[in-house]
């Protein structure tokens, strides 16, 4: 295995945490079985002060996790010269295609993870811990999700060898290649550009109705719109955004973005992405939840501020992706 | 948001009220990461001052091979490659290696001609003619020979040849300068003794650099005894040589790291009877469970990361300006003997964020348990105490 | 059980006749058990049912393991019973998360230690503003309304000293002051003349009653008979072995 610093941290790092998962879930199951919010018991009590520990170690998770999102595509980034062919991070994780795997996994954790923060945070503000067993139970799926993630980060990592020749993103997201990538970067780009406008503007709109809007089914769809607008983006920023920020028509790997030689601007793109599909997720996630009493209000209130929120994150998002194909001389559209 | 700035506030306070303790916390965490950061920043710099150095190489380089060994290549074989498609120049080199017995110290000797693409690491000029030569810094200070004064070397007749210095590599220069000399191509094979039909090797360069592999492979097959090295399979090499090394000491090193661990786990447990009863008294007067966390958490958060921030700075003067002493040893592997160079400061994100990752987190993490003991405290424990 | 249903009426009549409407605290068969069914278990109250209004002076008496300062620990939301009900401002309080719990306390209770617990090192100024320390308010509105306090209490000149080199009268003033800081609607004390002389024992007491001729309720737990033989004392409450022996209104 190469022994380089990022990947010892990288695989202890996930270690750690899914030991500190496998045991809030166990602490979980036990606050699943005894729980009885109606008796002063003094289990009860230590039930009680437990809850306080899972909720500290969630969010160390994920706050780890993200970090780790990050670490883990700057050490691919880094490792790239040790493959033939590889050129950036992209090359790397070609070089043994569970790279690929570990990166999804990591956003679907992303989202797992925030969801149940989101949860305990409602749970907590209510009086009678209404959503108790449903909390602890989604933890219970979480674990093997995060157990997921360090297997296949070992694996991947296990499984890299120096001698191995890879394509780098110009030959994975070529217009003659193969697989999802290649057809991502080969699509059209005016088709490509009208989609992506199209996807943001039903999501606002989804989003705008929902904020407005008493009758519940607009809230009920967000969830729907969401992961739509996350996946066109991904697309997008595959398919014609990232060309725009390298103005190379063939350039289109989506990682880069990240490095100093493009300011960094990857990080407030992604983040004001992915922050703003997740407060549009949650938004319709919690709409169930009204029907439990002690809940209500604080849903009402708070779905208003997420909804918000939601729209002013995917609109700056728009305006980051948007920026180079306005203002910057560069243009792809002779190239397609 | 008020809420939060108050409790960084008190948190603040509370700190500087147990300062000693807290410096002593911070001194040990801060050369755990002195210790990590020199290594990482010093293997980091060579291997980007090694790339660096490797960018300007030649495409391509074919030695010959005689016995499984080195051997110098015929000047015939340079006809045979020229005629391969694909193939722009074809250059012989010529360079050795030479022990000099003053100083105990090994130099690379390299021929070089009139056309001369880039030194712009030179004070004075490049040798025009026989009877001059360029040093590196290394060779100049370990000789005291500067611009103007002699270098005087045995070429392998015995017989001593003299040159006048007309140039010096700057201190800034990297590795591969320090111990270099140049002279004049004719003068590299009297001194080594070459036949006049070989070269040490070939610098050949090819138009499209993706196909230097298939290039390489069509000049062993077209010429069995030699071997041709790409630049990338160096620097390939290279890479995994740092990683290998650096990794190879962050895991002996991981010995500390724990140990560390557990001293923060130890520390977090074992709070005073006073900051126990403070914390009693503030869950008394109507600071949540989730307020102490807060605090405790702020805590984890300052303590390691003026640590982190101190062990970063003392780490990098020690690398950088004073040659990392401690580390060069185990991790460059050359003799004490030889001359000392200044490492070109490297710093980025991606470091800093794996040393995070290594120290600031598991400081938090290990003390996420302990703080939670302390906060749970029931609000009216110092009533029935 | 007669006298206690007579007695209870006849405190009802009368606060009637006082005129005070509102009922601040209620407990119903309240117990508390510490360690319950280990070897130290140990029954602090047993079902205690008591009932104390808005504006009235309460002191709780008896002799150190009556139970008093568990009652007290309970009605202030600092701790919760084993079984009963607790009623602050009609909302039943027993079963509340921590959270809640605090938020309630926050709101309505000011408390007044035995040991003073004033955290050392720190100036009396912030000591006095700790308690809103979590909450949203600005510093600068928490700082303002201490001095006010503190300048009423007559301490307000040492507020930047630190606590530890106050003497006694002076923490005394300074542990009243941050019982009053969240402007609670009721100010809890507990054995406060324990460690006072005659003199500072008798300020103390007057301070009470100032404050709750301000409206505040007070509820002392002493066994000082310079506290429980006070004559403008509303109801008395004896205990003994953790059951209320008797309740004494005037």
């Amino acid at each position: 295995m190469i022994l380089h610093p990022g990947i010892i941290s990288l695989i202890v790092g996930s270690l750690v945490v899914t030991a500190m998962m496998v045991y809030s879930s166990l602490l979980g199951l036990t606050i699943l079985r005894k729980w009885n919010i109606n008796s002063s018991s003094a289990e009860q009590l230590a039930l009680e002060r437990k809850t306080y520990l899972i909720s500290t170690i969630m969010n160390s998770v994920l706050g780890f996790e993200i970090f780790s999102s990050f670490l883990f595509i700057y050490t691919v980034e880094d490792m790239h010269r040790i493959f033939v062919g590889a050129m950036c991070a992209t090359g790397s994780l070609n070089a043994n295609p569970v790279g690929w795997y570990v990166l999804y996994t990591k956003i679907v954790i992303f989202f797992v993870a925030s969801v149940w923060i989101a949860f305990n945070y409602i749970d907590q503000r209510a009086d009678d811990y209404p959503l108790v067993k449903k909390k602890y139970a989604m933890l219970v799926f979480i674990t093997p999700i995060v157990a997921l993630d360090a297997y296949l980060q070992l694996k991947y990592f296990l499984g890299l060898k120096p001698d191995i020749i890879t394509s780098c993103c110009g030959a994975l997201f070529s217009e003659s290649g193969h697989g999802v990538a290649s057809s991502l970067s080969s699509l059209p780009i005016k088709p490509m550009m009208a989609l992506f406008y199209a996807a943001i503007a039903l999501f606002l709109l989804n989003t705008f109705f929902a904020l407005r809007s008493q009758r519940p089914m607009f809230r009920y769809a967000l969830p729907l719109s969401a992961l739509l607008v996350f996946t066109v983006s991904i697309a997008a920023i595959i398919s014609f955004v990232s060309s725009y920020f390298y103005e190379i028509p063939t350039h289109h790997c989506p990682f880069d973005i990240l490095q100093s030689n493009y300011y960094f601007v990857g990080f407030p793109l992604y983040t004001t992405l992915f922050c703003g599909v997740f407060f549009g997720l949650m938004t319709g996630m919690v709409e169930p939840f009204k029907k439990i009493q002690s809940l209500r209000d604080m849903i009402i209130k708070l779905q208003k501020k997420w909804a918000l929120f939601s729209i002013i994150l995917i609109v700056l998002f728009t305006l980051i992706a948007s920026w180079p194909i306005v203002f910057s001389s560069f243009t792809l559209e002779g190239y397609f | 948001m008020e809420r939060h700035k108050k409790i960084l506030e008190y948190t603040l306070s509370s700190l500087f009220r147990r300062r000693y303790k807290n410096l002593a916390l911070i001194a040990v965490f801060g050369i755990v990461v002195t210790v990590l950061s020199s290594i990482l920043f010093l293997t980091h710099s060579l291997k980007s001052e090694a790339l660096y150095v490797l960018d300007g190489s030649p495409e391509l380089i074919v030695q010959k091979v005689s016995g499984g060994r080195n051997d110098l290549i015929p000047l015939d074989y340079m006809r045979r490659i020229q005629v391969i498609p694909g193939i722009g120049h074809v250059v012989p080199r010529y360079w050795g290696y030479y022990y000099d017995s003053l100083t105990g110290g090994n130099y690379t000797i390299l021929g070089i001609d009139q056309d001369v693409k880039e030194l712009k690491l030179l004070d004075g000029r490049v040798p025009t003619g026989n009877g001059e030569c360029a040093l590196g810094k290394g060779v100049s200070d370990a000789r005291f020979a500067g611009i103007g004064g002699e270098l005087v070397l045995t070429d392998s007749r015995g017989m001593a040849v003299s040159s006048r210095v007309v140039g010096v590599f700057t201190s800034e220069s990297d590795l591969l300068a320090n111990d270099l000399i140049l002279i004049n191509k004719d003068e590299v094979r009297s001194l080594f003794g070459m036949p006049p039909d070989k070269a040490t090797d070939l610098d050949v360069g090819v138009y499209n650099t993706s196909e230097v592999s298939n290039i390489a492979q069509k000049i062993k097959r077209l010429l069995p005894d030699t071997r041709p090295i790409t630049k990338n399979e160096i620097i390939r090499t290279y890479d995994t040589v740092f990683n290998w090394r650096s990794g190879m000491i962050l895991t002996m090193f991981f010995g500390a790291i724990i140990a560390f661990c557990i001293l923060a786990w130890d520390k977090a447990t074992g709070l005073s009877a006073d900051e126990k009863q403070e914390i009693g008294i503030l869950k008394a007067i109507g600071w949540e469970t989730s307020d102490i966390l807060e605090m405790k958490f702020w805590e984890g958060v300052i303590i390691s990361l003026t640590a982190f921030l101190t062990g970063i700075i003392i780490a990098y003067a020690h690398v950088y300006f004073f040659g990392a002493f401690l580390l060069a040893p185990a991790l460059m592997g050359w003799s004490v003997l030889f001359p000392p160079f200044r490492l070109m400061p490297y710093l980025d994100l991606y470091q800093i964020t794996v040393l995070l990752f290594l120290t600031v987190i598991p400081y938090v993490a290990s003390t996420i348990i302990p703080a939670w003991k302390s906060a749970i405290t029931d609000p009216d424990v110092i009533m029935r105490g | 059980m007669r006298d206690e249903t007579s007695k209870q009426k006849g405190m009802a009549i009368h606060n009637e006749a006082r005129g005070f409407m509102d009922t601040l605290i209620v407990t119903e068969n309240v117990s508390k058990v510490f360690n319950p069914g280990m070897p130290d278990e140990m029954k602090a109250i047993t079902d205690v049912s008591l009932e104390i209004n808005k504006g009235e002076f309460v002191v709780l008496k008896g002799p150190s393991g009556s139970g008093k300062t568990s009652l007290l620990g309970l009605i202030g939301c600092m701790s919760r019973p084993t079984a009963g009900r607790i009623l602050i401002n009609g909302r039943d309080v027993a079963k509340l998360p921590e959270r809640f719990l605090t938020m309630i306390r926050r709101k309505e209770f000011g408390f007044i230690f035995q040991q003073f617990n004033l955290i050392k090192g720190v100036s009396v100024l912030e000591n006095v503003m700790l308690p809103l320390f979590p909450t949203d308010a600005m510093i600068s509105d928490i700082k303002n309304r201490a001095e006010g306090i503190l300048e009423k209490l007559n301490i307000l000149h040492k507020k930047d000293f630190k606590v530890q080199r106050l003497s006694g009268g002076e923490q005394q003033r300074v542990a009243i002051s941050r019982a009053l800081i969240n402007e609670p609607e009721a100010v809890l004390a507990d054995e406060p003349t324990a460690h006072l002389d005659t003199k500072l024992s008798e300020d103390l007491i007057r301070i009470m009653q100032e404050l709750n001729q301000e409206g505040k309720t007070i509820i002392i737990a002493s066994h000082d008979p310079l506290v429980y033989e006070k004559p403008f004392i509303n109801k008395l409450v004896e205990m003994r072995d953790g059951i209320v022996k008797e309740v004494t209104a005037r």
